[in-house]
């Protein structure tokens, strides 16, 4: 056993058909997800969970869906999940796909990764009514069940019936093609099930076949499909089971998108591993409220979160005139801690009551978080468990664990997992490197995009850089990749955003950067902007003045047609033209030197 | 509709109200993160009874986006 790895004895998994009945076994009638459906809280237990995606995956055999892609787009809902699992479980490969995208892209997505169904909340049901020309290999749109007021409430599943007795009889008719509602397949499931089906026990899973495309940020045409198999979701949970501290009595509340693999091994197939209970939080308008609703023990978050919580948190205590005591309060809490006495639940309870009074974790992740909150929520009795992760490595590399927690650093590699710096320089900093069976297959039909990131010696590139200390504990220091990590865990790639730019009239040379605040977050991105004077001039803007405000109108309107993340928040002009290579590409890395 | 607005807007995210002009933007002039602008949205929903969908959040960009989204639906 490593050292940095609780020593508890912990479950671990072989697959996730594993995963799936082990904690209905385990778990049965405890709740495994609360969630608001037609103004009421719902929950379902972890053996009608499994139940139902068990009726699921029967389903998806009989409707030809065993080996083919399959995604999956909407809010997050325990049929959402349950489409997730029941794909893997029925030897299918599971496409998630971001809800905020456009819809051009969504298609594009669907055709690059061939799929033959869909599984999408109704949000998206007239979109694809209206698309079906663009989509000739997508079978069956399934609607899924949704958690938002304004779509009428379905009933998703089929209801246990006692009072047949007769044999049922197994369907003649295969499942139309088309649009389905979720609860028609779930029916067609528990009635093969019903009739003996053991399509799901005789699949036997092949634990290094592709079985998840996750398409990292971009357009269709820009975008990397991460190529994941069973063995590295199986591994990340594990591994983040064994990294993390939760614990069967723990609840928490969802907040992240589902689509992010971060999220999904972290914040809930672990959970589901270890029988703790989560809460779905159905908005961003309702972050507070569902804090006060639930209660949670524990959460996963990216650092937009938690340094808004921080911000809350001081914001709260000035506004009730508790600032003087709270600051009190953490000196003397400094000072008891000293002599072994822990005060802190005490003295921060009005703290930790705007959560709802239980919280005492938060895994953070996605993005670098300031190091300056890890010890400041200490202080609070609020441990911060700050987790490295990349896509491709489904998602973890390593986490910070609360037991032997070094402040700065985002922890040892997992476990299973080898790490080294690739050429590292006199100071021992260069890019990270690791090895072991979280590290995807490659890219999705893109050899030359695996090639660039895999050795020959099975090493996978992280393209961030950093160094690593004599205990095994990572550092990072930079990235080396264009993309940029937004401190709400969202990636965008600058050429994407710069494409659009360079479409304006006015615009000759461009380069989108992330600036940060001054805590240090990455919280927007930038346009550094090179003007088309001539063109200016020719349309009558004869200054400076004038040019800028002319693009701030011209952005403003794309703007209007960019997810939140994408939207340039800042625009810096300037007279000179960008330093540029040999081959006429501007030189990004010197972009922040000038 | 802008008076109230921005009355609010300066209360509830003490905010210097010399700064709360039509034109100005939520995240770059206002400094908002996506979670604040959500609790805004929140806040105008309990004072003015209209519902502002999660999916248009992202198009209120100015707080003259918001006067017109809201007057658009009283």
């Amino acid at each position: 056993m490593n050292k940095f790895f609780s020593t508890k004895e912990k479950r671990e998994i072989q697959n996730l058909r594993d995963l799936l009945l082990g904690s209905r076994d385990l778990y049965g009638t405890k709740d495994y997800f609360r969630y608001k459906r037609g103004g009421e809280i719902k929950n379902i237990s972890f053996a009608d969970f499994a139940s139902e995606t068990e009726r699921l995956t029967a389903a998806l055999f009989e409707m030809g869906l065993s080996g083919k892609a399959i995604a999956v787009i909407g809010e997050t809902t325990p049929e959402w999940v349950m489409t997730y699992i029941a794909t893997v479980n029925a030897g299918g490969i599971i496409v998630p796909l971001d809800r905020e995208l456009q819809h051009e892209e969504i298609c594009g997505f669907l055709n690059k990764a061939e799929c033959a169904a869909v599984f999408h909340s109704p949000a998206f049901t007239e979109s694809f009514e209206n698309s079906r020309d663009k989509l000739p290999l997508v079978r069956y749109f399934v609607e899924l069940p949704t958690n938002k007021k304004k779509y009428a409430d379905s009933h998703p599943y089929a209801e246990d019936d006692d009072s047949v007795k007769e044999e049922p009889l197994r369907p003649q008719l295969p499942l139309p093609e088309g649009k389905l509602p979720f609860s028609a397949v779930s029916l067609r499931g528990k009635v093969l099930l019903d009739c003996g089906d053991t399509s799901a026990d005789d699949y036997e899973a092949d634990m290094d076949r592709l079985c998840a495309i996750l398409f990292t940020s971009g357009t269709t045409g820009t975008s990397k499909g991460v190529m994941l198999s069973q063995r590295n979701l199986v591994s990340a949970i594990n591994s983040s089971h064994r990294s993390t501290e939760f614990s069967y009595d723990d609840i928490l509340v969802s907040v992240l998108p589902t689509h992010h693999t971060y999220e999904m091994t972290c914040g809930i197939l672990t959970p589901l591993l270890i029988g703790a209970t989560v809460c779905i939080n159905e908005s961003l308008k309702t972050v507070l409220k569902s804090m006060m609703l639930y209660r949670p023990t524990a959460l996963v978050l990216v650092p937009l979160y938690v340094s808004t919580i921080y911000k809350k948190i001081w914001d709260t205590a000035e506004k009730t005139g508790k600032k003087k005591m709270l600051e009190t309060a953490l000196k003397a809490s400094g000072v008891t801690m000293k002599v072994g006495l822990d005060l802190r639940k005490m003295l921060f309870s009005t703290v930790r009551a705007a959560f709802g009074g239980r919280l005492k974790m938060i895994v953070c992740g996605g993005a670098p978080l300031n190091p300056e909150f890890v010890p400041r929520f200490d202080e609070f009795g609020i441990s911060i468990v700050e987790g490295y992760g990349i896509t491709e490595c489904a998602p973890l590399i390593s986490v910070n664990p609360a037991f032997a927690k070094k402040y700065h650093s985002v922890g040892p590699a997992v476990a299973g997992l080898e790490s080294r710096i690739d050429a590292p320089d006199d100071q021992g900093i260069g890019e990270i490197c690791v090895k072991g069976p979280n590290v995807m297959l490659g890219y999705y039909r893109d050899p030359d995009a695996t090639d660039a990131v895999m050795d020959e010696e099975g090493w996978f590139h992280t393209g961030d850089c950093g160094y690593i200390d004599e205990d095994g504990y990572i550092f990072i220091t930079g990235r080396q990749k264009n993309v940029i990590v937004l401190n709400n865990g969202k990636n965008v790639f600058p050429e994407e955003i710069e494409e659009h730019l360079l479409d304006m009239n006015l615009v000759r040379e461009c380069v989108v950067v992330g600036r940060d605040n001054e805590e240090g977050q990455t919280v927007g991105l930038t346009a550094l902007i090179f003007p088309d004077f001539d063109r200016a001039r020719a349309m009558g803007l004869d200054d400076l003045t004038a040019t800028t405000e002319a693009i701030k109108k011209e952005v403003a309107i794309l703007n209007r047609t960019l997810p939140a993340f994408k939207q340039i928040r800042g625009i810096e002009i300037r007279q000179t033209e960008f330093v540029k290579t040999t081959t006429k590409k501007i030189k990004r890395h010197k972009v922040n030197e000038e | 509709m802008f008076e109230k607005i921005k009355a609010l807007i300066s209360e509830k995210m003490e905010l210097d109200p010399s700064l709360i002009v039509p034109t100005a933007q939520f995240v770059e002039d206002l400094k908002l993160n996506s979670l604040e602008l959500a609790d805004l949205v929140v806040l105008c929903e309990e004072e003015f009874g209209v519902e502002i969908d999660e999916d248009d959040i992202h198009t209120l960009l100015t707080v003259e986006d918001l006067v017109n989204y809201l007057e658009d639906r009283a």
